[in-house]
């Protein structure tokens, strides 16, 4: 099964937010939970977890700034 | 659990859950962590309005609390409030489209996550405002006791709540009225960013009942049977008639304060191990039913509900003042005009007559106050001796006995907030607040409670209650017992402010007023209290929002309430002896809703008009009126709208400082004589 991989929302703020870093390389494997990238929203830098296990696969690169839902990479879990 | 101070007697020292009880407990649980966990996934796509609360990490309260609670029990929440609403049975579908502010969610969009409500549960409200939910609970509670129907209420509120006057003032309030209320503190151990340790002088919470002499028990938040256990009691104590509980439950917080909180005041490692202090797992792992099934039903609903939400209908944007007010007509058969009279009367005895006459006819009426009988618990002679202030309220408790006129404590937040709770509850609570300077002690429960309810939940709240207050300048009272704040209750949607200058109209308006069914603040000017005037007997209404020509007159319409319409009167009386000028006089007797129409008929037929108004210029009720004659009646004036006010300043107590500071009827007379040479 495939987990889209989001920009969220975060709060009250609504326009576009950037992708900053990366934490789990593309073609790893990520735990849910486990932290899976860094944004940019409002100034303020967070860390985004992941929502399922399984391969990554990332659709973007740091810097990629775009509005809020925009998919940036699947998790492929395992069957 | 611990128990930190106790009151004796025969109950049993535990209530344990039945096998079915905690099955039913963990269904509960797991249908909150799955409506919160699906949220966070959907709140990320960026398509939910505002902001969002999560409650997880705290499901075994909401749970066992609400087990022992039927619909017609109440609970006040708080901005996590998406816990309770589901532990009290409101319909998950109806929550989503409410978080999508969607015209089908449980308060047809007007309130979203943080003010969601179900009173068909019972559930009276989550509140954004931190403690705000705590009196209404107690109002609640109060309105069980009087109209003795076995209601409990419960209030959930957080560990920032604690620390807030509303709380204190709460617990004295339900401690020496005994109600039927429990307090359960939600300490998840932080206040938004702030740590419980720093902001709390106290390590338990709970020890603080102590001080309200009622029993203060900690419970183990992640522990469902501890909670179940404590709140059964707690619960049943208050169904006896045994007085309230404060129960603290120490919970874990598994997230940040909301979701896509950043949380840059915990650690990565703490923000892990909290979300590893799971208390819905841990209860889970001996859940003696398929799981699986469950939670796919679980999900199934949540399906449901996004797919409906997200295809729901929103509010129709021409309604965006639509539930402000109620729109239940007044009855005609008891709606009727003030009678001729020969029969005498003061302005105080009207108002005491309009209460007496309100009681007599709905049991519901009741009058909540400070010295309002004065001595209170002292017996008769000395109890009920002074009867207010003024004297309005002497004799109701000699006929109408200490459940239904009630002296409080010095705790403008406590009772007024009690009031709207009673409200919301069933009974017409009329709210004595002595002096309208008082009024900002409990602004919040006027503002933010009383005001917003109704508009909150989409109508499903109706708030009948009275704020009496004295009010006005020109009795050496000073600054702090002399203000009209007239400006400010006029500015306040979902506020009727009625300013009555005559005895008759005082007492058909407040007669009116208490069988209204919004919050009506009932402006009394001080010095119209000795003031004598044709006073029918009986029970009469008069219109809220209706002004009336209490002159007749062809040159110039002086528009006023309260004291200034004698002032008016004085100037019009003037005018027509020492300058032949005939005045008209409006009484507007409320002040919101205006009555424009009465207001721009008499200035389209004088083409002059001077407003005058006893608060401080700015943004008062002068200019509101100036800036709608100037609207409406511009091309038929002969000269600009003339405002006398108060000056700009506090209220000061030399005499001669006083009088130069309330308008007087010189400056009226003299602002008409200027329009009329220009």
């Amino acid at each position: 099964m495939t987990h889209e991989v989001i920009l969220p929302k975060t709060g009250m703020y609504e326009g576009s937010v950037t992708l900053t870093e990366w934490l789990v390389d593309d073609g790893d494997d990520v735990i849910e939970g486990e932290p899976l990238f860094v944004m940019e929203s409002d100034k303020v830098e967070m860390e985004i977890e992941a929502e399922a296990s399984g391969r990554v696969q990332q659709e973007a690169e740091p810097g990629f700034e775009a509005p809020i839902g925009t998919r940036i990479g699947v998790i492929i879990e395992a069957p | 659990m611990k128990q930190s101070s106790g009151q004796s007697g025969t109950e049993p020292a535990t209530r344990q859950a039945s096998a079915a009880a905690r099955e039913a407990g963990l269904r509960t649980m797991l249908r909150i962590r799955g409506f919160e966990d699906r949220l966070l996934k959907e709140f990320a796509k960026g398509d939910m309005p505002g902001f969002v609360h999560t409650y997880h990490g705290a499901e075994p309260v909401a749970a066992g609390v609400c087990a022992h609670l039927s619909d017609d029990d109440i609970i006040t929440s708080t901005h996590r409030g998406h816990g309770h609403c589901i532990a009290k049975g409101c319909d998950i579908s109806a929550m989503v489209a409410e978080l999508y502010g969607r015209e089908t969610g449980l308060c047809r969009g007007r309130g979203g996550s943080m003010h969601i409500a179900d009173f068909s549960r019972g559930m009276l409200g989550a509140n954004a405002i931190v403690g705000g939910g705590i009196s209404l609970a107690v109002g609640a509670a109060l309105a069980s006791e009087v109209l003795g129907d076995g209601r409990v209420a419960v209030s959930f509120f957080g560990d920032g709540a604690a620390n807030q006057g509303i709380f204190h003032e709460s617990l004295n309030l339900a401690s020496i009225w005994r109600l039927p209320v429990v307090f359960v503190c939600e300490n998840n151990g932080w206040a938004e960013s702030t740590p419980t340790e720093y902001a709390t002088s106290v390590a338990d919470i709970a020890v603080r009942a102590q001080a309200y002499d009622m029993a203060g028990v900690v419970v183990d938040g992640s522990d469902y049977l501890d909670v179940f256990a404590q709140a059964g009691l707690a619960i049943d104590r208050a169904r006896r008639g045994e007085g309230p509980t404060l129960i603290e439950s120490k919970v874990t917080r598994m997230r940040g304060h909301y979701v896509g909180d950043p949380e840059q005041y915990r650690s990565r490692e703490q923000r892990r191990s909290a979300r590893k202090l799971d208390p819905v797992a841990s209860f889970a792992a001996d859940a003696g039913f398929d799981l699986e099934a469950c939670q796919a039903e679980i999900d199934r609903e949540l399906d449901e509900a996004y797919a409906a939400a997200r295809a729901a209908p929103w509010p129709d944007p021409a309604d965006v003042e639509r539930y402000v007010l109620s729109e239940r007509l007044p009855d005609p058969r008891l709606s009727v005009a003030a009678p001729t009279t020969e029969r005498e009367g003061s302005y105080v005895q009207a108002v005491h007559e309009a209460l007496a006459e309100a009681m007599r006819a709905d049991a519901r009426v009741i009058i909540l106050g400070e010295d309002i009988a004065g001595g209170a618990g002292l017996g008769p002679p000395l109890e009920g001796a002074m009867g207010g202030t003024f004297g309005a309220t002497k004799g109701l408790i000699e006929e109408f006995g200490s459940e239904r006129v009630r002296d409080t404590p010095i705790s403008e937040a406590g009772f007024v907030g009690a009031a709207v709770g009673a409200a919301m509850a069933g009974l017409r609570p009329v709210a004595d607040i002595m002096w309208a300077s008082f009024s900002p002690y409990c602004f919040d429960q006027i503002f933010n409670q009383a005001a917003k309810m109704r508009y909150m939940f989409g109508g499903q709240a109706t708030v009948p209650m009275v704020l009496r207050m004295a009010m006005g300048a020109g009795l050496r009272a000073g600054g702090q017992h002399s203000d009209t704040l007239q400006q400010i209750f006029t500015s306040i949607p979902g506020l009727k402010v009625v300013a009555p200058a005559t005895p008759a109209t005082a007492k058909g308006l407040l007669l009116r007023a208490i069988r209204d069914d919004d919050p009506v603040v009932f402006l009394e000017h001080m010095s119209l209290y000795r003031t004598r005037g044709p006073l029918p007997e009986g029970r009469y209404e008069l219109p809220i929002g209706k002004a009336a020509i209490e002159r007749r007159g062809d040159d110039v319409s002086l528009i006023a309430a309260g004291a200034a319409v004698l002032l008016a009167l004085e100037a019009a009386e003037r005018l027509a002896v020492e300058h032949q000028v005939s005045a008209e006089v409006v009484d507007l007797r409320t002040l919101s809703p205006l009555d424009t129409a009465t207001v721009e008929a008499s200035v389209r037929r004088t083409r002059r008009a001077v407003v005058i108004d006893e608060s401080p210029p700015r943004c008062s009720v002068a200019s509101e009126l100036a800036a709608t004659i100037s609207e409406s009646v511009f091309d038929q004036l002969r000269a600009p709208v003339a405002r006398i006010t108060a000056a700009n300043s506090p209220v000061p107590f030399s005499p001669p400082l006083e009088d130069a500071y309330l308008p007087s009827a010189d400056q009226v007379v003299d602002a008409v004589l200027q329009m009329n040479r220009d």
